[in-house]
């Protein structure tokens, strides 16, 4: 199903806590996402 | 496909304030209260309207009741192309706002909301919005009005409303139980709410340690900060690490244990330490006077029922209580957030009658929001029947120094029968907002309230009280009379 998208801002750091307060699985999901950011960047700064 | 108009259907115009979420409209048409639904919203109606849970909150009052049309219905209205259904929803006796609700209620919306998105999610249903506009109230019993909120829920997709919920019920929550800071005003300033920033300016150093405020403030502005950089969707990253629709579960009980335990105490309050809070009891004259207005109430109020009632100055409602025994709704209003909030805590939490509301009547609620649409005046959201305007009068004139023949203008527009209480300059609690004022109101007498009154009312019956010092007056709206008399 694809996502639906609400009719305002759900601002990216409010989401991010919900992963953070969301217990050792939460934690998990945090580093995974560090993570891929830290890739993006990375390729981003080599093209 | 929509239904076509037939040729006669009038075209609807929308309510100004349902402009924010396009997918489900409202309207009024004769006194009912409708509901557009396009292609994406008409599947997701079709879906959790069939659904258990659904069903027994809408029977127990918490959803409000709603029907579908069919299609001979709709063919009354001419619609948008994008129109594909039409809700209708019982009507609510008076709409209110968050920022009139005292603490109690916004902490009972603050719950239902969590209950209900608790609930719907385990039957792969979301909440697309957390606001407390979603929210009415019948007396003091919250309604979930918003049917176009629900929606599917998206596997694994974080709560995208969550910052919402902080902003427009925990944190003013929070604020006031933790600072006692009155979030009705901030509420009534800020329609989208308080962002944490702003939170955690009004917050203590030591409040970091109390439940809720490290995580859902600090941490939440700190996480808003850093994540402005970030590019892509965090919604699709956050999936694509593995973000479970359980965490939001998790967290919704977080959130309930928090809100449950949140409590504001007025009597900690400097309101409640002054005599305005407890006036009835602490003044001999009032004692005196209250059997005899209690009397006079009640025998207005039993000639015959009303629909809507408004208790202008409120106090401890010992007057809404006698007006709620012969009327559907009473709106009991007072600007002392204490008195409110007591009077909120006193009654019984399924009583469907009395709404206490926080309302400065020198300055009531205007309207706000969009070309100052959205949100609707006080005078603007139905026309009370009858109006108790006791104590009150000279708070008006003498202390927010409002015109005598402006306050009795402004009672006549309301357009009800008026039972009105006018204290002499002799009375105590006058002397008392005179003692140190310079007596600028010469218009504040019994003889130019009664040439005021009769200018609009016709003088029913002008009472005594046992003091001396104040007089009651029933009055009607001249044009009134004979349906008034005659009911």
């Amino acid at each position: 199903m694809s996502s639906l998208f609400a009719y305002f801002d759900p601002s990216a750091g409010s989401l991010l806590l919900q992963a953070f307060v969301g217990g050792a699985g939460g934690i998990v999901v945090i580093g995974r996402y560090l993570w891929m950011q830290f890739w993006a960047k990375q390729s981003t700064q080599v093209r | 496909m929509p239904p076509v108009a037939s040729p006669v259907a009038s075209p609807v115009k929308f309510d100004v304030g349902s402009f924010r979420d396009r997918s489900a409209r409202v309207f009024e048409s004769e006194q009912a209260i409708y509901r557009t639904l396009n292609q994406e919203s008409s599947e997701a109606w079709k879906r959790v309207s069939c659904q258990d849970f659904f069903q027994r909150r809408m029977s127990t009052g918490q959803i409000i009741p709603t029907t579908e049309l069919s299609d001979s219905e709709i063919r009354r209205f001419l619609f948008p192309t994008e129109v594909t259904g039409v809700l209708k929803h019982e009507r609510i006796p008076f709409i209110s706002y968050p920022y009139e609700w005292p603490f109690a209620l916004l902490k009972r919306a603050t719950l239902l909301q969590l209950d209900l998105l608790a609930e719907a999610m385990t039957h792969q249903v979301m909440l697309k919005d957390s606001t407390p506009y979603n929210i009415q109230f019948r007396g003091t019993q919250p309604v979930f009005i918003d049917i176009g909120s629900f929606i599917p829920l998206v596997p694994n997709e974080p709560w995208l409303a969550y910052r919402q919920f902080c902003e427009l019920m925990l944190f003013p929550l929070l604020l006031q139980a933790y600072r006692g800071i009155h979030f009705q005003s901030v509420l009534r300033a800020q329609l989208e709410g308080i962002p944490a920033k702003q939170f955690l300016q009004w917050i203590r150093w030591r409040d970091l340690f109390r439940p809720g405020v490290f995580t859902n403030g600090w941490l939440h502005a700190a996480l808003e900060r850093n994540a402005q950089q970030v590019s892509t969707s965090t919604v699709t990253d956050l999936k694509s690490s593995g973000f479970q629709s359980q965490m939001i579960q998790q967290m919704l009980k977080k959130l309930t244990r928090l809100v449950e335990r949140l409590e504001w105490n007025p009597a900690a309050t400097q309101w409640a330490a002054t005599q305005w809070a407890n006036y009835d009891e602490s003044l001999p004259h009032v004692a005196e006077d209250l059997q005899a207005k209690s009397d006079f109430v009640r025998n207005v109020c039993q000639t015959h029922r009303r629909t809507l009632v408004w208790d202008l100055g409120c106090n401890d409602g010992r007057f809404s209580r006698i007006a709620s025994e012969f009327a559907t709704t009473v709106i009991a209003l007072d600007q002392d957030h204490g008195c409110i909030e007591r009077l909120c805590k006193s009654l019984e939490p399924e009583q469907r009658v009395i709404l206490p509301l926080c309302m400065d009547l020198a300055n009531p609620s205007p309207g706000q929001g969009w070309r100052g649409q959205e949100r609707r005046r006080l005078e603007e959201r139905g026309e009370p029947d009858l109006v108790l305007c006791l104590g009150l009068i000279h708070h008006l004139v003498l202390a927010a120094n409002i015109p005598l023949p402006d306050v009795v203008g402004w009672l006549a527009s309301l357009g009800g029968e008026l039972l009105l209480e006018f204290p002499s300059k002799r009375d105590a609690m006058v002397k008392g907002l005179l003692r140190n004022k310079r007596d600028q109101y010469a218009d504040y007498s019994l003889e130019h309230l009664v040439q005021e009154l009769q200018k609009s009312f016709q003088i029913v019956r002008q009472v005594s009280l046992p003091s001396g010092e104040r007089t009651l007056f029933h009055a009607i709206p001249q044009g009134k009379s004979k349906s008034a008399d005659g009911a």
